[in-house]
């Protein structure tokens, strides 16, 4: 039996055979109301007896509430158990047949459609149960009160769009009902009657309005209302407000996408698996204009309607963008939500780096983190701010123009893809395809991950010319087959293009060339094309947008264009201040242009955007180059004058303006400040264009400390092959100087053969020769400068090149290396001694113990790594990180001979200095070889609790760790499988294999390393 | 493994501590193999390792390795020391795995010499290790082997 339920008006209860109201005694009414409304969970019954009966005591109203739950069960139809009533808590029962009018209306509402919101706003016959006189009422009753509101108004704004001119205003009326006041709604029908060509009727809203608004609270209507009515009363007003009505409507109720069904509904599904936890990333891509950011606005929208939480973040081409700025920027309208988000306090302090005016930095003590764990601590802490706010609402995150997009957001996306699946949280990215070649990232990640399904590409092509007939239609509001001859001599001009389209139709707007009468488009064009004779047309997208610049007044183009040159978003105070203009005058040309459908408003802080990135760079393009260099200088030193710490904006505009010199300074700010983020590929461009505007032929320290840094951050993302060639051509800078700087030359060499020696494990067999062979060029060199550094006093670094170069001769030189490498091994004690620091010395003794366990004196290696390891134990030893290499040294020289118990003991000791130090790769490869010692030792289980721990500090950290960590993980898999815990054990065995090919590439690129 | 040892990038005319724990293992394998030419080349390159650096658990791998080959071989004399002697290792070393494998190598050897009871011992003993290792597919493959001896 199907009990149906109405709680809009008043309370009414039939089921379907009888059709007679259930009589229920009022207690009775109370709680059903009250289970029906938070129908999704159940209630405490203290909760209840105290919502329902608050004057009662506690008791009384327990005695109350088992009473009316008596009455509730005997008046409802007998079949079914509609209410369950466990000991302490009571629930509506979701599960049985019940029509309920609230729960239809609300998922209409989540529908969306003009269908849907046209069915339950017919559901909403009064205010929820306007007979009932409860307080705990009066929030639900007002909360669907507004969401019938707002239903209505989006139908409103529907019928507007296609010029249901009555049915809209009937819409209104019935808005105006639940809000008699509202301003919003009487704009609305001034609007509508005047587009359905009443112009006196519009007037006459206006002066209702006006007169309601003094009798009921004695003021006038807003302003924007008042210069409605006026430009209505001056009968100006057709084109403006066809031309407003565009992104007026999209704001409300965004018009049916024409010719994009197919991507409609594939976003909305992959919006529906994000909802359900199966988190995804989608690529939309598109020539310009071809209406990317529509169909994302659209998905914001939709997922709004759907209950999600849409974040939007856009990259820019002009301004040098902070690292990782359009994810910043995502999250700043939620910030105040992330504050309160419970973020682990490592995360918090790496969101500090990113908004330090939002979170203080806290104090999270020392951390000796690698540059690989700190990057990846940033990217988590920010992917951790998604997924949290994902838990009270999926997250839509959008990143618009990602061509544009710096290696940090690249690198960040990278870095999210594989994480998505099991969250609630959806991306979708938009690129201009004719802005990247077949190599750029964007393609490489739809390429590596569309395997996986964990990337779908959306691409987007031109309208057809059957789509171009509809969307003409749609927006002249002429029947088809009349719109059809306009349509298609756009779409010979446009070819599909709509934006192009778009902008041909403003300036037609604005030239009068169509005209709008009675929401149908009239005028010249309508008629040349109705007789297939030629219209003066501009033939090219910038030729449109530039003959519209051309009627705006000389002050607002010349505001216009120092906006284009200050990017496609920009500060109001900024363009005004670096033009010189008086507030007033810069305001109306902001007005001008706003009207125009140049720009909008971005946010209250004064932001401004340009409607489309088409239009600033038309106009940018056609700026003659001394007026370019003019505005570039003037924004670049407004800038710094305001915002003195926005070194990659300045350093642009410097550049921009030929300003070689301060270009190069703060480019190398921006790069430094890049580091400090973590975004090494970030500063490498920094100081690439740093070192492009020195030039070559310059040979200055600042240019070697480019250089210098440069190579650093290779290193530091593993391009071992162009570190090297930074390396290179730093030492070309010092070698014809006077006098000769052997030191700087040892530190440059010795980078270089380290960058060797850390590609051993870290690179592809290719990529390792590549740089092995030019490291084998310079030895000669290196030889002899090490000639000359032994002559010397010792210096520090004259004892890390002889270690590197130690290490490298064992594994790469050919010939007599043992000899070789023992020599330079050797050299370096003997000159670790003379300087006297046990720091120095203990990792030149670490180094001979390297080669002796190269060559096989595993003893050897022994005795010399406890030596070492002595010196640690000196007062003014205070290296916690060497130490721990010392006793991981040592612990697995013991391991090395088999002495499984006794390396344990300084493995165990690594751990906890790492734990202490927050060393976590460290802490990790401790622990791993703990566990391999335990493996030996056959004690599974507790190699098995030392798995787990491992595996909680790898999600702290999630950096690939080849070598030790990862063999453990395969030594965990032979364990689950001898304990026959096959499913398992090949997981682990897959994910060991998975970490060795994502850092080594394919098994032919393995090296001997990579095996063991 | 094997092709590991013999990518190039390293020529060295010693053996180095990674290599040393590469040939325990892939002795290892080879005798659950019971590879006979892998058993020679690797056990004796463990063994080689093993008693130049004193590495007793590879040196109890190689015994085992070795005991198995004989035992191919039909040498059952040389088998059963050599069996013997990684027991006794691995006894000393307390690893309870190993033991048991051991000891399963024990059994087959004293059934080819149809030597009922003792490979009853030999089984039962190897079913205590596996048990207290909780390796349940070598707990049942024993108990079977047990089931099938004569009585």
């Amino acid at each position: 039996m199907t009990l149906k339920i109405r709680l809009f008006n008043h309370l009414q209860v039939q089921s379907d055979t009888t059709r007679d109201n259930a009589t229920l005694r009022p207690r009775a009414q109370r709680l059903l109301v009250y289970l029906l409304l938070h129908r999704k969970n159940p209630i405490p019954r203290k909760t209840l007896a105290f919502t329902l009966w608050p004057d009662m005591p506690e008791i009384e109203s327990l005695g109350m509430l088992r009473r009316a739950l008596s009455d509730l069960r005997a008046g409802l139809p007998k079949d079914k158990e509609w209410v369950s009533a466990a000991r302490d808590k009571i629930t509506w029962n979701s599960s049985t047949s019940c029509w309920l009018d609230i729960n239809i209306f609300e998922k209409q509402l989540q529908q969306a459609d003009t269908e849907s919101l046209a069915r339950a706003v017919e559901l909403y016959t009064g205010a929820l149960l306007m007979d009932m006189d409860e307080e705990w009422l009066s929030a639900e009753r007002e909360r669907f009160r507004q969401m019938q509101f707002d239903a209505l108004r989006k139908l409103t704004a529907h019928h507007q769009s296609v010029r249901e001119y009555s049915t809209a205003l009937e819409f209104t009326r019935r808005a105006l009902l639940l809000e008699p006041l509202s301003e919003l709604v009487y704009q609305d029908r001034m609007r509508l009657q005047f587009l359905a060509g009443d112009r006196a009727a519009a007037l006459a809203e206006y002066e209702r309005l006006q007169t309601l608004l003094e009798k009921e609270i004695g003021v006038a209507p807003m302003e924007e209302t008042r210069n409605l009515m006026e430009s209505i009363a001056r009968g100006e007003a057709v084109a403006k407000l066809e031309a407003m009505l565009l992104p007026s409507l999209a704001s409300q109720v965004p018009p049916k996408l024409v010719g994009r069904e197919t991507e409609v509904k594939k976003l909305a599904e992959l919006w529906g698996e994000a909802s359900r936890s199966r988190g995804n990333l989608s690529i939309i891509s598109g020539e310009a204009g071809i209406g990317k950011s529509h169909l994302t606005r659209d998905l914001a929208y939709y997922v709004t309607q759907k209950g999600g939480l849409p974040l939007t973040g856009h990259c820019y081409e002009f301004e040098n963008a902070l690292p990782y700025q359009p994810i910043v920027d995502s999250l700043r309208p939620v910030v105040h939500i992330i504050q309160t988000l419970p973020l682990p306090v490592i995360h918090r302090a790496a969101l500090a780096h990113l908004m330090p005016e939002v979170f203080v930095s806290e104090d999270v003590g020392r951390t000796l983190l690698s540059s690989d764990e700190l990057r990846v601590q940033l990217f988590e802490a920010l992917l951790k701010s998604f997924l949290l706010l994902s838990q009270n609402q999926p997250v839509l995150l959008i990143l618009e123009d990602m061509h544009w997009a710096s290696e940090s957001v690249l690198d960040w996306l990278t870095f999210i893809a594989p994480r998505l699946t099991g969250n609630r949280m959806m991306v979708a990215i938009t690129y201009r395809t004719e802005e990247i070649d077949p190599q750029h990232a964007l393609p490489r990640l739809a390429r590596r991950f569309e395997k996986e399904e964990l990337v779908v590409p959306i691409p987007l092509q031109r309208l057809s010319r059957e789509s171009n007939r509809q969307w003409v239609a749609h927006l002249s509001g002429l029947e088809q087959s009349r719109a059809n001859a306009a349509a298609d001599w756009l779409f010979a001009e446009t070819a599909g293009n709509p934006f192009f389209l778009q902008e041909i139709v403003r300036g037609m707007l604005e030239t009068g060339q169509i005209r709008v009468e009675a929401g149908q488009w009239s005028g010249e064009f309508i008629e040349r094309t109705k007789d297939e004779m030629d219209v003066p047309l501009p033939d090219s997208l910038r030729e449109t947008i530039l003959a519209r610049t051309r009627r705006l007044s000389e002050l607002a183009r010349a505001f216009l264009q120092a906006a284009a040159v200050a990017g496609r978003t920009f500060q109001f105070e900024i363009v005004s201040r670096a033009g010189g203009w008086a507030d007033e005058q810069s305001l109306d040309a902001l007005e001008d242009l706003s009207t125009r459908g140049f720009i909008r408003e971005e946010n209250s802080a004064g932001h401004f955007v340009f409607i489309h990135h088409l239009i600033r760079e038309a106009i940018y393009a056609n700026l003659t180059t001394p007026r370019k260099l003019y505005w570039h200088l003037h924004l670049a030193q407004t800038i710094r004058d305001v915002y003195p710490e926005e070194f990659e904006t300045i350093a642009y505009h410097f550049i921009a303006a030929g300003e070689k010199q301060l270009g190069v300074d703060y480019s190398q700010k921006a790069a430094e400040r890049a580091e400090a983020l973590y975004a090494y590929e970030d500063a490498s461009r920094h100081l690439r264009v740093a070192l492009d505007l020195l030039g070559e032929e310059d040979h200055s320290d600042t240019r070697l400390a480019l250089l210098e840094s440069l190579a650093d951050n290779y290193r530091l993302v593993r391009q071992g092959a162009d570190a090297m060639s930074a390396y290179q051509s730093a030492l070309g800078i010092i070698d014809g100087k006077t006098p000769r700087n052997i030191i700087i030359e040892a530190r440059l060499y010795r980078k270089i053969y380290q960058t060797v020696v850390d590609m051993w494990e870290n690179a592809s067999a290719e990529n390792f020769n590549a740089v092995l062979r030019v490291s084998i060029d310079l030895r000669p060199k290196v030889n002899a400068l090490l000639t000359i550094l032994k002559k010397e006093p010792p210096h520090v670094e004259t004892v890390n090149l002889l270690r590197v170069i130690a290490v490298y001769t064992i594994n790469y030189d050919i010939g007599e290396k043992e000899e070789f490498a023992f020599q330079f091994a050797r050299t370096a004690v003997e000159f670790a001694r003379r300087i006297g620091s046990p720091l120095i010395l203990s990792t030149a003794l670490t180094t001979l113990a390297t080669v002796f366990g190269a060559f096989g004196f595993i003893r050897e290696r022994l005795e010399v790594s406890q030596e070492a390891l002595e010196l640690s134990r000196e007062s003014n030893f205070n290296d916690p990180l060497e130490q721990i290499q010392l006793l991981i040294a040592v612990g697995s020289s013991h391991a090395a001979v088999g002495e499984y118990e006794q390396a344990m003991v300084y493995f165990q000791d690594a751990e906890r200095i790492a734990a202490q130090s927050r060393a976590i790769s460290d802490q990790i490869r401790a622990l791993s070889l703990l566990h391999l010692c335990l493996f030996r030792l056959d004690r599974w289980d507790e190699m098995l609790e030392i798995e787990d721990v491992r595996r909680v500090l790898q999600e702290t950290s999630p950096v690939e760790r080849i070598g030790a960590p990862c063999y453990a993980i395969g030594l965990s898999s032979a364990v689950h499988h001898w304990r026959g815990n096959l499913e398992l054990s090949r997981k682990l065995k897959d994910e060991s294999s998975a970490i060795m090919l994502s850092v080594v590439g394919s098994m032919e690129n393995f090296m001997r390393s990579h095996y063991y | 493994m094997e092709t590991g040892l013999s990518k190039r990038e390293t020529s060295f005319t010693r053996v180095t501590n990674t290599d040393n724990d590469l040939y325990g293992m892939l002795a290892d394998v080879a005798s659950q193999r019971r590879d006979l030419e892998a058993i020679k080349k690797f056990s004796s390159l463990a063994e080689d390792q093993a008693r130049q650096h004193g590495h007793v658990l590879h040196q109890a791998i190689a015994h085992r390795a070795w005991g198995v080959m004989h035992r191919i071989q039909g040498d059952y004399a040389e088998a059963e020391t050599r069996l013997q002697q990684a027991l006794e290792i691995f006894r000393t070393l307390n690893t309870r795995w190993q033991m048991g494998r051991t000891y399963l190598e024990l059994g087959e050897l004293s059934e080819m010499l149809l030597d009922s009871q003792a490979a009853r011992s030999h089984y039962g003993e190897a079913l205590k290790a596996f048990e207290d290792m909780k390796a349940v597919p070598a707990v049942l493959m024993v108990k079977e082997r047990l089931k099938s001896l004569p009585a």
